[in-house]
């Protein structure tokens, strides 16, 4: 077993900066990001031997592992990400580079399985099949959420356009 | 302005590769990671093994339908050469945020106080049935759980009796009228597992690290050598239990091998 954890060891190091800009992508911050990087990788190290030899494709299941978990974990905290939708009142997290990014700010409305398809897709350049397949649901389902996110991403960049040229901030 | 299907898509294809999603690796982030992993193991293993003990004692007393085993998130971990343990919160990536809990369990941890003289240690039980010769190599790996206790623990010793020893035992947990505490200090070669009846004493002991048995079979060993040591030894799903007449072996495994080892008192009862 200390070859096999030793393997792991090798795969965290060499995946690790890729699997936390996704992480990031996944979250919408930093901290997210890191917790869940973590606990899918320690989930998947404890059975890891299971995870190379089954799976075929190590790193795509992570991140379909990451997909998953985050969206289980939204449903956990969703009160603390409805504030998201209170600019206003929302806690600052002094850390992100992209605070003042509308459409980052608009995906981080999004419910979690649509900002999930949302990465999948244009992150991880998925197709819906693919997307369906990740997360466990239908490919009609797919591209209902799809196109509820399209929808609200337009309707929230829209309305951001409209609050900056109305106080003129740009 | 209405924004395009399009360029919306194009919007967030170039977020995405966006440079500033780069989050460097903390130091040491890897070491952390795999020794979570190695942690999560144990704990599952650990648990698998007692609630085996657990499930049996319950369904030999009868009558009770609910058994409930709580641990705790992170507390043995393994170092990197997996021959120590230490007790330790689990780390975590994220620099000045408490590592997030998986289960509500309980983790206060107390102290089971001295308050009687150890009395005698149980009857002495007899040898497992005599392992016939084999080929194949004995694994001895860690110290020995031995056919009556490991260390000092003996089967059959009340929680007072254990804590007599120098043992501390924490984290206890109820089934049913048995308590399943984590035992550790001067007292066992290892911190343990084990499970506690009222009436019966020490159940079931499952060390936390690699140990072997006097047989030669110790952490890592295949099921062909386990069987080879105990001829009546008999398969369970992914467990295989060596009876004795008045205790047991369970080893359980994980890629074929075995991953741990518990100690248990045949027919015991959690039915007070």
């Amino acid at each position: 077993m200390p070859v096999e954890f030793a393997d792991f060891g090798d795969f965290v190091q060499a995946t690790l900066p890729g699997l936390l800009r996704y992480g990031h992508a996944l979250t919408g911050n930093p901290h997210d990001a890191a917790d869940l990087v973590q606990t899918v990788l320690e989930k998947i190290g404890s059975r890891w031997a299971y995870v190379h030899d089954k799976t075929g494709d190590p790193l795509a299941y992570v991140r379909r592992s990451m997909a998953n978990a985050h969206v289980s974990r939204w449903r956990r905290t969703r009160r603390e990400n409805l504030v998201a939708d209170l600019p206003d009142t929302s806690p600052h997290v002094p850390d992100d580079p992209f605070e003042h990014e509308p459409l980052w700010r608009a995906l981080r409305t999004l419910p979690p399985r649509q900002r999930a398809v949302m990465v999948l897709r244009y992150y991880e350049g998925l197709s819906e099949a693919e997307i369906a397949g990740a997360l466990g649901i239908t490919q009609g389902t797919v591209k209902s959420q799809a196109s509820k996110a399209i929808a609200s991403l337009r309707m929230k960049l829209k309305a951001a356009d409209g609050e900056g040229e109305g106080s003129g901030a740009g | 302005m209405n924004i395009s299907e399009d360029e919306l898509e194009q919007r967030l294809r170039a977020l995405f590769a966006d440079e500033r999603l780069d989050l460097p690796p903390p130091p040491d982030a890897g070491t952390v990671i795999v020794a979570g992993a190695r942690r999560r193991r144990r704990r599952r293993h650990t648990v698998q093994a007692v609630a085996a003990v657990a499930v049996a004692v319950v369904a030999v007393s009868g009558g009770l339908t609910m058994i409930r085993l709580h641990t705790e998130d992170g507390t043995a971990v393994m170092s990197a050469d997996g021959t120590e343990s230490s007790v330790k919160p689990p780390e975590n990536l994220t620099q000045g945020r408490p590592p997030e809990p998986s289960t509500p369990g309980p983790t206060s941890t107390h102290d089971i106080q001295v308050s009687q003289t150890p009395g005698s240690p149980p009857s002495k039980t007899p040898q497992p049935s005599a392992p016939s010769p084999s080929k194949l190599p004995p694994v001895v790996t860690g110290p020995q759980l031995d056919v009556d206790g490991f260390g000092t623990l003996k089967l059959g010793m009340s929680d007072a009796q254990i804590a007599a020893q120098g043992v501390t035992l924490s984290n206890a947990n109820p089934v049913a009228a048995c308590t399943v505490y984590n035992a550790s200090g001067g007292g066992v070669p290892a911190p343990a597992t084990i499970v506690v009846s009222k009436s019966a004493g020490l159940l079931a002991i499952t060390p936390e690290q690699a140990v072997h048995t006097a047989e030669g079979i110790g952490t890592g060993a295949t099921k062909e050598q386990v069987l080879a040591a105990y001829p009546g030894a008999k398969e369970q799903p992914g467990l295989i239990v060596a009876p004795a007449a008045t205790f047991e072996f369970q080893f359980s495994f994980d890629d074929s091998v075995v991953a741990h080892m518990t100690l248990s008192v045949v027919n015991a009862n959690c039915a007070g």
